[in-house]
């Protein structure tokens, strides 16, 4: 997998994570805040009963006070003993809203109203028991009590129009944070949303990367196992044709070596036919045996692995022309050698193609009195084409196709000899190289071998194709 | 060691080369000390002189031709044991092969062997191993003229 993708596996996941942190801490704050609110709610509520009830206990004192006014009866006084729970509502109040610095003014406020409508009330009630219902009249339109008891309706409805107005607010504010809140919960989990698909994309794609490399893998290993098998078989084939040959030459040998001992012992007692007879018997039998190495050979040379390194071409043909500086100076050879580039290849059966193509040439050129060959090379495209001319014999175009076949001869053995393996054995190596041989010539005239290599330097062949480099 | 008898000791399993290789050594009056082991077992019974050699003259041979392929010890195995006693260590060894491969064979081996020849030995073809070897004038020059059989 990528490095950029796993990259982008681990800030998917930390994303997640995060949104995940996130969308837990949200919900944590909501909760929270659900209870502050709950809290709050009460909280006003508290205040907003204690408010009311202390409202409704100076209105039952009012009422009894005036019921006291009217009808002078005891039982009406009653009431006035819970002044001390107004008193103390009064207090709870305070301590409820302190801090709220303008509630705080407006319960003071309240406080000295009702202190002072309490004492008009208790006063109110004190004249009439004392001084009879006509003072207590004059009093009461004298204090003119409903200004007290709208001072306390007003501070009252202050307090609760405060408390309603925050408590409003709070609304206000909850309903934003719960919108707030749903956002960034929606958001949170949309994210999520994305970000898995986005994980689950990259895995998938992780996931076929890894099922192609796994078909891949089993693709090289079948291609392996059939290349073993190859090797296997290929071996056991050279096992069987080495001591084939070996059994086959060894009668041949004897043949040969007792024909020619016959020869040289007996041939006193033969007439020129019987000698005849025996050199062609021997003949036959040293052919037989170069048919034989020529076959193990060219088999050979479909089996072995191919090695492949870089060949100094040059080098390697100045060498076997070197090799062959005996038969060079025993005639009128000319060798020209220009151009040849390195290239790669197996190193002894690139040499086998030289060491057949430069002995062919010397062959067929030794009817001329000078034999002029000429060794080279061009590029075309990717391709080093490697040419060898020689002014010899040449052979008829019309046979080209035959040239390149096992055991096929343009010539008689008499002008010429060989077996007609030399250019099929090149034509085999070459192929297995990737490349092709073919010829161009004109009877008498000589002949031009050619033979293509790509020029694959730098590139890798894949094992699968069978043929190398 | 007695110079003056030299011996060559062909070891090979087929009676028709071993008769090639003579005729081929006749050609220079070499093949009056010959001496013919027909596998690993009988070479080894020679250089030991035990077995049905035990009576002979208590001499090594001037050189060995080995053949390789032969059955029960094949050649390589004789040519180790040769070399791993120090009596017969220097005894100079030419293996015999049966064809040019099988000649790569032998050199890739290492075997301590450092000549070879190609079946059918040919004279001019051991006389040029015998030099390689160094032993020319020990089993050439040095040979009597031809002798009374």
């Amino acid at each position: 997998m990528k490095n950029r993708h796993i990259k982008n596996l681990i800030l998917f996941s930390f994303i997640l994570l995060v949104c995940n942190g996130l969308i837990g801490f949200s919900v944590y704050k909501g909760f929270q805040k659900l209870n502050d609110s709950e809290q709050w709610i009460k909280h006003t509520d508290d205040v907003i009963s204690n408010t009311k009830h202390i409202l409704i206990l100076s209105k039952d004192l009012e009422i009894a006070s005036r019921d006291f006014v009217i009808t002078n009866s005891s039982e009406y006084t009653e009431p006035f003993k819970f002044t001390d729970s107004i008193l103390e509502n009064m207090v709870q109040l305070k301590y409820l809203t302190k801090d709220n610095q303008s509630q705080q003014k407006r319960i003071d406020s309240l406080n000295l109203n009702m202190h002072l409508y309490l004492g008009y009330l208790s006063q109110s009630i004190e004249i009439r028991s004392k001084e009879g219902l006509t003072s207590a009249i004059t009093y009461i339109l004298a204090q003119r009590g409903k200004r007290y008891s709208d001072h306390v309706r007003q501070n009252t409805d202050a307090i609760l129009q405060e408390e309603n107005t925050l408590l409003k607010q709070r609304e206000q504010k909850n309903e934003r944070s719960a919108l707030i809140f749903n956002l960034v919960i929606i958001i949170m989990i949309s994210l999520m949303v994305v970000f898995t698909i986005f994980l689950i994309l990259i895995s998938g794609r992780y996931l076929i990367q890894l099922k192609d490399k796994e078909k891949q893998a089993n693709r090289l290993i079948i291609a392996i196992e059939e290349k073993e098998e190859q090797l296997v078989a290929n071996k056991e084939l050279e096992a069987f044709s080495y001591s084939v040959s070996h059994d086959l030459r060894a009668p041949l040998r004897h043949i040969s070596g007792f024909i020619d001992l016959l020869i040289k012992n007996n041939s006193s007692q033969l007439n020129e036919t019987g000698l005849r007879y025996l050199n062609i018997i021997s003949e036959s039998s040293h052919e037989m045996g170069c048919l034989i190495d020529a076959l193990l050979t060219f088999s050979r040379l479909n089996r072995t692995e191919l090695q492949r390194i870089k060949i100094n071409t040059k080098k390697m043909v100045t060498r076997i022309i070197e090799s062959f500086r005996d038969e060079i100076s025993s005639r009128n050879v000319e060798i020209n050698v220009s151009e040849l580039p390195d290239a790669m290849g197996d190193e002894s059966l690139i040499n086998q193609v030289w060491i057949n193509l430069i002995s062919n040439a010397l062959k067929y050129t030794r009817n001329k009195d000078k034999a002029i060959i000429d060794i080279g090379s061009k590029m075309d495209n990717d391709k080093i084409i490697f040419y060898i001319k020689d002014n010899g014999v040449g052979f008829d175009m019309k046979y080209a196709n035959k040239l390149f076949g096992v055991f096929q001869r343009l010539h008689k053995a008499r002008d010429f000899e060989g077996i007609g393996i030399g250019l099929a054995n090149v034509n085999r190596i070459i192929t297995r190289h990737g490349g092709t041989c073919w010829a161009e010539s004109e009877v008498d005239k000589g002949a031009t071998f050619f033979f293509s290599k790509p020029n694959n330097y730098l590139k890798n062949e894949p094992l699968a194709n069978g043929k190398m480099l | 060691m007695n110079v003056d008898i030299k011996r060559i000791m062909i070891v090979d399993d087929s009676p028709k080369d071993v008769e090639l290789t003579i005729a081929a050594l006749a050609e220079k009056n070499l093949a009056n000390e010959v001496i013919v082991a027909e596998d690993g077992e009988e070479a080894l019974d020679y250089l030991y002189k035990r077995g049905k050699f035990v009576d002979y003259e208590k001499v090594n041979p001037a050189v060995i031709l080995l053949d390789i392929k032969m059955p029960k010890i094949d050649g390589i195995e004789v040519l180790r044991q040769i070399r791993a006693e120090p009596k017969f260590k220097t005894i100079p060894v030419i293996m015999v092969t049966s064809s040019r491969e099988e000649r790569d064979l032998v050199e890739s081996y290492n075997l301590g062997a450092n000549s070879y020849v190609v079946k059918p030995v040919d004279i001019a073809q051991f006389i040029d191993a015998v030099k390689v070897l160094g032993q020319y004038w020990a089993v050439i020059n040095q040979l009597p003229p031809v002798r009374s059989q």
